[in-house]
C-alpha cells in the first residue's frame, strides 16, 4: 500500500496547511476594510494558538512612551504572565522585543535567565515559551508570545508560520499609518489602548447583566459585532456607555 | 470638554487666542476639537491655509477664522477612558508644521493624565484626592462595567465610585476590583 494515499504525517501537515490557508484568508479579509486593530490582534493571538498547537498566546506592543503594553492575550492567565514580565523587567518576551530576535525556551525549569517569570510560568503549568518579534525594518514594535504546557519546540515550518503571523500583525498596525502620515502609529496605539479599556468595561456590563464569565461576555461582544457587521470598538463603546442595551447583545434565550 | 449633561463647554485655555478658537468651534459646531471628541481619534492638521483635503477640509469655516487669527496648525486629541468621553485637548500653533515625535508623545501622555484628573474634577463625583495619572489594570475596567449595572449609573460614575470606595476603605483599587469581578463584593444602589 505504500505510495498510495497520504501518510499520517502528510495528512497532519495537510490539515495544518488548510487551516493556515483558512486563517490567512480570514485575516486578509479583516485587513481590507476599515478594521479594528484590537480585533485583528485578538484574532491573531487566537490563530497562533490554533495553528501552532500551543496552549496560550499573548501580544505586546511598545507604546509612544517606549513602554510595553499587553495588547492581546488568549487567556487572563497569559495576560498576567505578560504583566509579570513587564513589572519585573525580565522574561523571554522582553528579551525578544529588546533584541528583535526570536527567543525559544523549551525547558523553562532548566533556565536560570528569568527566575521570577520561570517560577510563575511553571507554577501555571507552562514549560515552553516562544517569543517572536514584530519588526518593521530596523524597528521592533512588539512581539507575539506563545506558551505551551508541554516540552515542545516549533519546527522550521512552525517558526515560519509564527513569524508570518507576527508580520501580519505588524502590517495590520502599520497599514493605516502608511495611508496618512509617519506619526500615526502613536495615535493608533493610543486609540487601540482605549478600545481595550472600552472592551473591558463592556465585558463587565455584560458579565454582570447575564451573570456570565468575562470570557463568555467577550464572545458575546465579538458575535454581536460580527453578526451586525459592526466594529468591535463601536459595539464595546455602545455597550459600556449604555447606548446599546446589554439585553440586546446578551445571550438569546433558547 | 463635554459636561456631565453631554453638552460641550470650554474648561481651560492657556491664553485668549486659544479661548477664542475653542469658543469659535462651539459656536460654529465644527472644528478639530469636536471631530477629535466625536471620533476618538486625534486630529492633526498642520497646515490650515492649504487644507483643501485632509481633516481640515471638513471645517472650512473654522480654518478660515483660525488662520485669520494667526493660527496655522492645530492638533486636537480626544480625552477618553474607554467609553467614558471627556472631551478633547488641543494645541494651536502659529507655524504650519507637524508636531515632532517627542511633542506628540508628550501630548498623548498629557491627554492620558488629563482623563484621570477630569474624572475627579467632575462635579457629580465626590473628590478624594487620588488624582494620579496612569493606567489601571483590565480588572478595574471590568469591575467598573459591573458596577454600572449594579448601581444603574453611567460608566464614568461607576469608575469613580469604585475609586472612591477603594480610597475610603484604604485598599488598592485593583484588589477591590478583583473582589467585584470575583463576585465576592457587590455594590448596592443608594436609597433615594
Amino acid at each position: 500500500m505504500t505510495g498510495l494515499g497520504p501518510t499520517t504525517a502528510d495528512t497532519a501537515s495537510l490539515t495544518r496547511d488548510s487551516r493556515l490557508a483558512q486563517r490567512l484568508v480570514s485575516l486578509a479579509d479583516t485587513l481590507v476594510d476599515d478594521y479594528d486593530v484590537v480585533d485583528l490582534l485578538d484574532r491573531l493571538v487566537a490563530s497562533s494558538v490554533e495553528l501552532l498547537d500551543v496552549d496560550a498566546a499573548g501580544l505586546l506592543l511598545i507604546d509612544q512612551r517606549g513602554r510595553l503594553q499587553v495588547m492581546a492575550s488568549s487567556s487572563e492567565e497569559v495576560r498576567l504572565l505578560e504583566l509579570l514580565q513587564l513589572q519585573n523587567d525580565e522574561g523571554p518576551c522582553l528579551d525578544c522585543v529588546r533584541t528583535g530576535s526570536p527567543v525559544v525556551a523549551t525547558r523553562l525549569a532548566d533556565s536560570s535567565l528569568w527566575p521570577v517569570f520561570t517560577q510563575a510560568a511553571t507554577s501555571h503549568g507552562y514549560h515552553t515559551v516562544m517569543a517572536i518579534p514584530m519588526r518593521l525594518r530596523s524597528e521592533t514594535i512588539g512581539g507575539i508570545n506563545m506558551f505551551s504546557t508541554r516540552l515542545h519546540s516549533l519546527d522550521e515550518a512552525g517558526l515560519r508560520i509564527a513569524q508570518a503571523l507576527a508580520d501580519i500583525a505588524t502590517i495590520g498596525i502599520l497599514q493605516q499609518r502608511s495611508i496618512h502620515r509617519a506619526s500615526l502609529l502613536a495615535e493608533q496605539l493610543q486609540a487601540a489602548l482605549n478600545t481595550r479599556i472600552a472592551i473591558e468595561q463592556a465585558k463587565g456590563v455584560l458579565a454582570e447583566r447575564g451573570q456570565i464569565s468575562m470570557t463568555a461576555a467577550y464572545e458575546l461582544l465579538r458575535t454581536y459585532a460580527r453578526n451586525n457587521n459592526l466594529k468591535l470598538t463601536v459595539v464595546a463603546e455602545a455597550v459600556a456607555s449604555g447606548d446599546l442595551p446589554a439585553d440586546r447583545v446578551g445571550p438569546t434565550t433558547p | 470638554m463635554v459636561s456631565t449633561r453631554g453638552d460641550a463647554v470650554r474648561l481651560l485655555a492657556t491664553d485668549a487666542m486659544a479661548a477664542t478658537l475653542e469658543d469659535l468651534q462651539l459656536t460654529l459646531g465644527e472644528g478639530p476639537c469636536i471631530d477629535a471628541a466625536n471620533s476618538g481619534t486625534p486630529v492633526l492638521a498642520d497646515d490650515l491655509k492649504h487644507a483643501a483635503t485632509g481633516p481640515a477640509s471638513q471645517w472650512s469655516a473654522f480654518a478660515t477664522e483660525a488662520t485669520a487669527a494667526g493660527v496655522q496648525s492645530v492638533f486636537a486629541f480626544p480625552v477618553r477612558i474607554g467609553a467614558i468621553r471627556l472631551g478633547s485637548f488641543a494645541l494651536y500653533r502659529r507655524l504650519p508644521a507637524p508636531l515632532s515625535e517627542t511633542a506628540l508623545s508628550a501630548a498623548l501622555d498629557s491627554v492620558d493624565t488629563l482623563g484621570w484628573l477630569l474624572l475627579d474634577l467632575r462635579p457629580d463625583v465626590e473628590p478624594h484626592g487620588q488624582g494620579t495619572g496612569g493606567r489601571y489594570d483590565a480588572v478595574v475596567h471590568q469591575a467598573a462595567g459591573m458596577l454600572k449595572v449594579q448601581l444603574d449609573v453611567p460608566i464614568a460614575d461607576a469608575l469613580a465610585r469604585l475609586r472612591a470606595a477603594a480610597f475610603g476603605e484604604g485598599v488598592a483599587i485593583d484588589d477591590l476590583a478583583k473582589q467585584v469581578v470575583g463576585r465576592q463584593r457587590r455594590f448596592v444602589r443608594d436609597a433615594t
